[in-house]
């Protein structure tokens, strides 16, 4: 097989070059874990520059794939590889660029935030090969791979968040995770049991083709099938009725992980629902016309609404900044599932455009206020809002960058979340759901409350006495003044962006 | 010559179905059939392992050590079969305070069962083979490991600190051995493209060269003898033999996962082990030594000369060979023997390869 | 073509009703003493001391999780042999081959690295260690 890739004629899995840069990266951190000169004595330097360069590559080799037009109608078209097992096309790459640059801020702020840290090897490969995990997900189109795919960025994820062993918060959080994880992921085997049991097929399009017959079609055990599936994917995306694992996770694990996976996880989660659910339910759903066999919409519509609510409401009564973040990041994912929940719009691709979208923009807020976390870890603060008062006065400059993060966290016009909520809103007027619209607003709102009340503590309350920071650390810092600029960056270039999410998503509604 | 394989997917019970003009094609008759081919089966390796299990092992040991061994019961002492057999199954059954007892009953049958089952696949020749499914060699791998199971069980359930060890020894072992194994084992499914046991065999019976007019077959131990060499070492350690007997080991932790055994327990267990050995013998006689073929004599007395001497080269082995420490036993496994058991693997593969292209 | 698993089936169940039938034979004929001194677990003819379910080396753990992800990739290994002589024949000597060979190099990576932080090195526990006559 031989695609045509800017001028060139090569093999078809060249578009899976991203991916596979993230897993030789991997590869190469093992080696060289592997023949350092005596047991754990790598160098921090090496390991994390050599993640970050890998990270870095898979961002930009993707988003030169999707400016190329690789996989998308104007350039080669979806590119399937093995018997459509993996499909490379706008949507993929598109996450992978959300993933591959949240995975690059991350291991550059591990720099300083493991200084001195046992196991950083370890660290770096669990975290490159979650990122390879997670950009397969972007890619699998069967519901074998996504499973497989799914696995790989779960499992090291889970020793990711018990990293400090010696630490009570990080172990019961990691324990949690992998509790909550094993469970849902024996939910999503079993849905998927049964929606193979119904289709007779695991691969996405063959599933939607046995499914498009209509009549034979057992409605019963693919109705509850649909239902397993889509709460393997509450999972991970940390959405109702499986998020309750994000606060305990994220508060409990080291900050750079926090914001990998609140960030690159959630986003890899919500491409393997899009595709699962837009390429092999969409006539299930009643998306092409006609009525739903099994009405998934509604469900992930009331879905969205509650894990808005439940994580807003939940964020607004923390004491604890990070823990705040962390609900706060659950009710993200709602506003994400506004994505799947709106379809009944006219223009689908807008609908699903927006929901990406807001993921990218989520990408780097998310990410950028996560590492600010780990950045006053470093300094030893503590974690209550009342530490962070007149925190302004030792760093102005990562504070301001923490108010960008959070600003454009509750849809303020100072960073991409402003336009990504808008267009969530517009997407909301026009499938006519008031009721996810009104919850998007309101719960807006309501968040801008909690935010703002860092922000408060930062800037206009005054410092206690014992507030120093000591240390200046250079790569966790760049971190959060990239994130911050990218933030910031993508309110007026939100436009030049946009289009390639539109593009990549219409092409799902055929 | 009689033909070794059989073209049916049962050979041995539509064998016995043609003698009696049945039609086996009759799911009940052929239920009815299996039975009673499996039942002839396993009286054939019950008796080779009263034989060989009660008499023969000490007749060899002692052959090692210089001395006579038993000679009093019948020609040879070979009456002390029916006399050992009656002694064992009329002990008292001790059962030891606090047993986990599901798990401490189950184990001997598990031990013993597993074993015999793995025999369904094996071809003896001449179509004396239960049955020839499409997967049998992954079959036989899949059913001879078990067994680890049913020592785990008996070490942990006889709430007896050298049973304990000894369950988690045998483990360990096993797992540790189980890779290459299987792993030399798949080397060889490169050359015969099936891992149906006929086919496996068939494909063996083609001349590799031509030595003064004596056609030499291509038995994989031929064609292949580092994988061969390979196997038997790793088969030691999966049946459990010097050098790889820290399960059992007598001078360290009395009898391992089978100290508080007696009885009809005790009889399973050792008979499982025997069976296990046997079985470990008649893969290694299908898929490296040709299975039922030789000269002159039949292709089922070839088989049993085959596998028997595998078991000749455990009894041998035994008395022999020292035993491994269990820190030496994992490096061995997992540093020497799974290195090459892969790399053995790579080299069939590569050199089939440009042999095929 | 007949089944071959019910051939299977009834050996299964043969293996199964030999052992059983050895028992039953065994608990007519056996007799039963009961008496406490039998009952103990055999230490060597000592008291048995403390409990059985002792600390045991976490080596054992270590291997078995080892073990987990070797046993799968060889059940991914063994239809690549069946099908690889076909596959030269159909498609080449290198689409058969070093997809295999990335798959086992990756293993091999694996092997390595946990060989070298010491997953397959027997750890003795610091008692024994103390107590290890130096040569």
């Amino acid at each position: 097989m031989v695609v045509d890739i800017a001028g060139f004629q090569v093999a078809d899995w060249v578009a899976l070059v991203p991916s596979l840069i993230l897993g030789v990266t991997a590869m190469l951190l093992f080696i060289v874990d592997s023949i350092e000169p005596r047991p754990g004595t790598s160098s921090n330097t090496v390991l994390a520059g050599l993640s970050t360069l890998g990270a870095l590559g898979a961002f930009l080799v993707a988003g030169y794939f999707l400016v190329l037009g690789v996989g998308q109608p104007r350039g080669t078209g979806a590119v399937d590889l093995f018997n459509g097992q993996l499909v490379v096309d706008g949507m993929s790459l598109f996450f992978v660029v959300i993933v591959g640059s949240v995975t690059a801020l991350v291991t550059l702020a591990s720099y300083d935030y493991l200084e001195g840290q046992e196991y950083q090897a370890e660290y770096y490969g669990l975290v490159i090969m979650a990122a390879t995990g997670m950009s397969l997900m972007a890619s699998a189109n069967s519901l074998a791979t996504i499973f497989v795919s799914l696995e790989l960025s779960s499992l090291p994820s889970y020793a990711l968040v018990a990293f400090l062993k010696k630490n009570r918060g990080s172990v019961e959080g990691g324990l949690k995770y992998l509790l909550v994880g094993a469970l849902s992921s024996s939910v999503l085997v079993y849905g998927i049991s049964l929606v193979y049991a119904a289709s007779g097929s695991l691969q996405l399009n063959a599933v939607a083709d046995a499914l498009a017959g209509g009549s034979s079609v057992p409605v019963g055990i693919l109705g509850v099938g649909i239902i397993m599936v889509l709460l393997g994917f509450a999972f991970k995306t940390a959405s109702v009725p499986f998020h309750f694992w994000a606060p305990e996770a994220y508060e409990g694990a080291p900050a750079p992980v926090s914001a990998f996976l609140s960030s690159a996880s959630k986003a890899a989660g919500f491409v393997v629902a899009f595709r699962v659910f837009l390429t092999a339910f969409p006539e299930v759903g009643g998306l092409a016309g006609g009525d739903p066999m099994v009405d998934w919409v509604t469900a992930v519509t009331v879905l969205a609404v509650v894990t808005m609510t439940v994580g807003n409401f939940a964020a607004a009564t923390q004491e604890k900044v990070k823990r705040m973040l962390a609900y706060s990041s659950v009710g993200h994912a709602g506003y994400a599932l506004i994505g799947l929940a709106a379809l009944n719009a006219p223009d689908q691709g807008f609908v699903l455009g927006a929901s990406m979208m807001h993921l990218l923009v989520y990408g780097f807020m998310n990410t950028g206020a996560f590492l600010f976390i780990a950045l006053t870890e470093h300094w030893g603060i503590g974690r209550t809002f009342q530490d962070f008062n007149g925190l302004s006065t030792q760093a102005p400059l990562a504070c301001a960058a923490m108010t960008v993060f959070l600003f454009s966290l509750a849809g303020l016009p100072i960073g991409g979340g402003f336009i990504s909520k808008l267009y969530l809103l517009a997407a909301t007027a026009q499938a006519g759901s008031w009721l996810l619209g009104a919850a998007l607003i309101v719960n807006s709102a309501l968040s801008l409350f909690y935010y703002s009340r860092v922000v408060k503590a930062m800037w206009i309350e005054d410092p206690s006495a014992d507030l120093e920071v000591d240390s200046y650390p250079s790569s966790l810092y760049a971190a959060v003044v990239i994130a911050a600029f990218v933030t910031f960056a993508l309110l007026p270039a939100f436009g030049l962006l946009s289009p390639s999410a539109f593009d990549a998503a219409s092409v799902l509604f055929g | 010559m009689i033909p070794l394989q059989s073209n049916s997917e049962t050979p041995f019970p539509s064998i016995i179905a043609d003698l009696l003009g049945l039609d086996a094609s009759e799911p009940a008759v052929l239920i009815v059939l299996s039975v009673v081919a499996a039942g002839v089966i396993a009286t054939v390796l019950l008796t080779m392992t009263a034989v060989l299990g009660i008499w023969g092992k000490r007749k060899i040991t002692a052959a090692f050590t210089d001395r006579i061994a038993v000679n009093r019961h019948g020609p040879y002492g070979l009456l002390i079969i029916p006399a050992d057999a009656v002694r064992l199954l009329s002990k008292e059954l001790i059962v030891p305070s606090e047993v986990d007892r599901p798990a401490w009953d189950l184990a001997p049958l598990i031990i013993a069962s597993s074993a015999l089952l793995g025999f369904a696949v094996i071809p003896f020749g001449h179509g004396l083979q239960l049955a020839d499914p499409e997967i049998g060699l992954a079959y036989v791998f899949a059913v001879a490991s078990i067994a680890s199971l049913g020592l785990l069980m008996a070490g942990y359930a006889s709430n007896n600190k050298f049973s304990f060890l000894g369950g988690l020894r045998a483990v360990a072992q096993n797992l540790a051995y189980e890779i290459p194994l299987v792993i030399t084992g798949a080397s060889v499914v490169i050359f015969a493209g099936s891992l149906r046991m006929s086919t496996i065999v068939e494909v063996q019976q083609q001349t590799l060269v031509s030595l003064g007019g004596i056609a030499i077959p291509s038995w994989f131990a031929f064609v292949n003898p580092f994988a061969f060499a390979l196997f038997l070492i790793a088969n030691l350690a999966e049946v459990g033999r010097n050098p790889f007997d820290i399960p059992e080991a007598p001078t360290e932790i009395v009898a391992g996962y089978q100290t508080e055994y007696s009885s009809v327990y005790f009889v399973l267990i050792y008979l499982g082990e025997f069976i296990h050995i046997f079985l470990g013998g008649a893969i290694i006689a299908t898929i490296f030594l040709g299975g039922a073929s030789g000269p002159v004599l039949p292709g089922v007395v070839w088989f049993f000369i085959k596998m028997i001497s595998v078991y000749l080269f455990t009894q041998w082995a035994r008395s022999a060979v020292p035993r491994v420490r269990v820190d030496q036993l994992i490096q061995i496994g997992w540093k020497g023997m799974l290195v090459l058991s892969f790399a053995n693997l790579v080299l069939t593969a590569v050199i089939v390869g440009v042999a095929a292209a | 073509m007949s089944n071959p698993w019910i051939a299977i089936g009834a050996l299964a169940l043969v293996a199964l009703a030999i052992p059983l039938s050895m028992m039953a034979v065994s608990s007519l004929l056996r007799p039963s003493v009961p008496e406490q001194g039998k009952r103990a677990v055999y230490e060597s003819g000592e008291v048995p001391t403390g409990d059985t379910r002792i600390k045991f080396n976490i080596q054992y753990y270590m291997v078995a999780l080892l073990f987990v992800v070797f046993d799968i990739e060889t059940v991914l290994i063994f239809p690549w042999t069946v099908i690889y002589q076909d596959a030269v024949a159909n498609v080449g000597l290198a689409e058969a081959l070093v997809p295999m060979l990335a798959f086992i190099g990756i293993l091999v990576i694996g092997l390595g690295w946990a060989w070298r932080n010491g997953a397959v090195k027997w750890v003795r526990s610091p008692r024994a260690q103390a107590q290890r006559v130096e040569q």
